[in-house]
């Protein structure tokens, strides 16, 4: 197995399916679990890519905005070792991707800059054989449900790939002397809505840009996430994560009925 | 993590590890300088507009924002994602130079009540530059925020620009805060979903000492009348101001969705002395002499009433049909 050689050993042995002892392991529910058996698919085992990274430094421009690109770059970076180390995982599981991908970022006590990257996800495999493999020979990844992608499958649409972009911002202080200018003044401060504009733009491109490379056509449920991670107060992290999706038939799919819950779920 | 402790030498990239090879193309300072230059004359920063040409153009994928099941329901309404769109603005309200907001003769806090609603507006606007540059016809699923700290309120909102097929693109796309379902559920019973509208209201009342102490020392069960009916004008102008903001870009036939948010809440006023013979303010019985810098602060009470909704209109009896759509978006 000295292809995955990136594995340790003891993954390895637990993701060898010829032994005698292997069953499949995963962390789908028990409707997830039929509803991707619907889907034509068969649970392989769970699978995990873990990365601790020491992030740089960037000295940062007190009265600037600007990238610190030395941060996106290590957040995305760390990202995409522990995602590549997962698909290395389902690979050995001879799956045709994983569902339900969840990308955890952790900050350990015994270090500062220190940040614990982790991905989790459940490799499946199709029933009837046909691979469901990227353009790039990997497995697919999805931060799916079990529901969300049988849902996706009977639509007519196969994800992709999990895909992310990351941009990790400084947002200029505001000098005294402007401050004193717009005291009297209703205005906008620009510095600050350009920075969280721009910020945000470049990790929407970065995902768009992933996607393109794997010829997606498409990427659903894209979350937006804002963090922090304990750096300065002006230093802020723009994360866009999303699932891309490639349309492989066309479906028509029966008119869902239209069903107005009379319980309201917003009194307590 | 402190960010700024200065190292010894500069940093260095430890050896790439082998399986990640994308590298980042940082943003330059003259870019970050033009974009706010951009923003200032009204126009988009240029990364963005670059972002939805290309995805415009087929080079970048699609995106949209929704759920999966979402998705697929807009999808049966023949709507298709075209690209996720954003806007956001901060905005400073005029304050004295110890950071005190000004009341207007009427007590309201008119210069905080407008940075609330341009705030909005020019997110929206920018929004809705977005969406039209990648010839959409509505912004959906939009979800948005308002953020205040201090004197700087901020408004961001992010959506998913659809188009619906076959139509023309409109002069001004449509904005809704609404999820897919809702917007499904909606539409096949005739209603269009128009556009998000905000009513916010900010009164602050000063008090004599007769309501102050007695809300703070009375042991009999009272109501202080002239608070509530204060906090009941709020909400009555919020709500009012929230139909004048719907009404204003599209013929409005209500708001669903709607979130409320308010807030009574102590503090005090300072009045400054006006003329020479000036001595004082009396306020509810109680008079309150000004001090040698010419100042007298007044107990008082905030009420501040907030809510926003999602304007609709009724366009037919049953399910919506193409040209419903298209004729609504011709009258505006």
């Amino acid at each position: 197995m000295a292809e995955y050689s990136d594995l340790p050993q003891d993954a390895l042995s637990r993701l060898h399916q010829e032994s005698e002892n292997f069953v499949f392991t995963s962390d789908l529910s028990v409707n997830e679990f039929i509803l991707v058996e619907e889907a034509g698919f068969t649970p392989l085992g769970m699978v995990m890519g873990s990365s601790i990274y020491h992030i740089g430094y960037q000295q940062a421009n007190w009265t600037k905005n600007q990238e610190m690109t030395v941060l996106s770059q290590a957040m995305y970076n760390a990202r995409e070792l522990a995602m590549t180390r997962m698909e290395e995982e389902a690979d050995a599981l001879k799956a045709d991707g994983i569902i339900g991908v969840r990308l955890q970022v952790s900050h350990r006590e015994w270090g500062q800059h220190i940040a614990e990257f982790v991905a989790v996800g459940t490799a499946v495999k199709a029933k009837d054989g046909t691979s469901h493999r990227t353009i790039k020979d990997k497995p697919f990844t999805s931060d799916l449900s079990g529901q969300d992608f049988y849902l996706l499958m009977q639509a007519g649409y196969r994800p992709v790939s999990l895909v992310m972009g990351s941009c990790v911002y400084h947002v200029a202080h505001q000098g005294t002397l402007a401050a004193i200018r717009q005291l009297g003044q209703n205005r906008e401060l620009l510095p600050y809505t350009q920075g969280l504009y721009d910020a945000r733009e470049r990790a929407m491109e970065r995902m768009q840009t992933e996607a393109a490379e794997l010829k997606a056509q498409g990427i659903v449920g894209v979350h937006l996430n804002e963090s922090n991670h304990s750096w300065d107060s002006h230093v802020l992290e723009f994360f866009a994560v999303g699932t891309s999706v490639v349309k492989f038939k066309e479906v028509e799919m029966q008119a869902p009925g239209l069903m107005l819950p009379m319980n309201d779920s917003s009194v307590d | 993590m402190p960010l700024f402790r200065r190292p010894s030498k500069p940093p260095q990239d430890a050896a790439a590890t082998p399986i990640t090879n994308r590298t980042y193309e940082s943003e330059s300072l003259e870019d970050a300088q033009a974009d706010q230059d951009q923003l200032e004359s009204g126009d988009l920063p240029s990364k963005a507009k670059i972002r939805l040409n290309r995805t415009i153009s087929g080079e970048l994928p699609w995106m949209s924002t929704y759920a999966i099941p979402d998705f697929i329901l807009v999808e049966r309404l023949r709507i298709e994602p075209l690209a996720q769109v954003t806007g956001t603005c901060y905005f400073h309200a005029a304050t004295d130079n110890q950071g005190h907001i000004f009341l207007d003769s009427n007590l309201e806090a008119a210069n905080l009540v407008r940075a609330y609603y341009r705030a909005k507006d020019e997110a929206l606007s920018r929004l809705i530059q977005e969406a039209s540059l990648v010839g959409a016809h509505a912004v959906l699923n939009a979800r948005y925020r308002f953020r205040r700290e201090e004197t700087v309120v901020s408004f961001t909102i992010l959506g998913t620009a659809v188009r619906f097929t076959g139509l023309n693109p409109p002069k001004r796309p449509l904005v809704s805060p609404l999820s897919g379902e809702e917007t499904y559920k909606l539409m096949t019973r005739g209603w269009l979903p128009v556009n998000m509208a905000l009513g916010y209201h900010w009164h602050c009342m000063p008090v004599g000492f007769s309501t102050k102490f007695s809300i703070a020392r009375n042991w009999y069960n009272q109501e202080f009348t002239d608070v509530s009916e204060q906090f009941m004008q709020s909400r009555q102008l919020a709500i009012r101001k929230m139909h004048q903001d719907g009404a204003r870009d599209y013929p409005v036939g209500g708001f669903v969705g709607v979130k409320v948010d308010y807030s009574v809440e102590e503090t005090e006023i300072l009045f400054m002395r006006s003329g020479m013979f000036d001595n004082g303010i009396t306020v509810g019985g109680t008079f309150f002499p000004y001090d040698d810098a010419g100042r007298a602060e007044v107990p008082a009470f905030n009420t501040e009433f907030f809510v926003t909704g999602a304007s609709v209109v009724r366009l037919a009896s049953g399910k919506l049909s193409p040209s419903d759509i298209a004729r609504f978006l011709l009258m505006t």
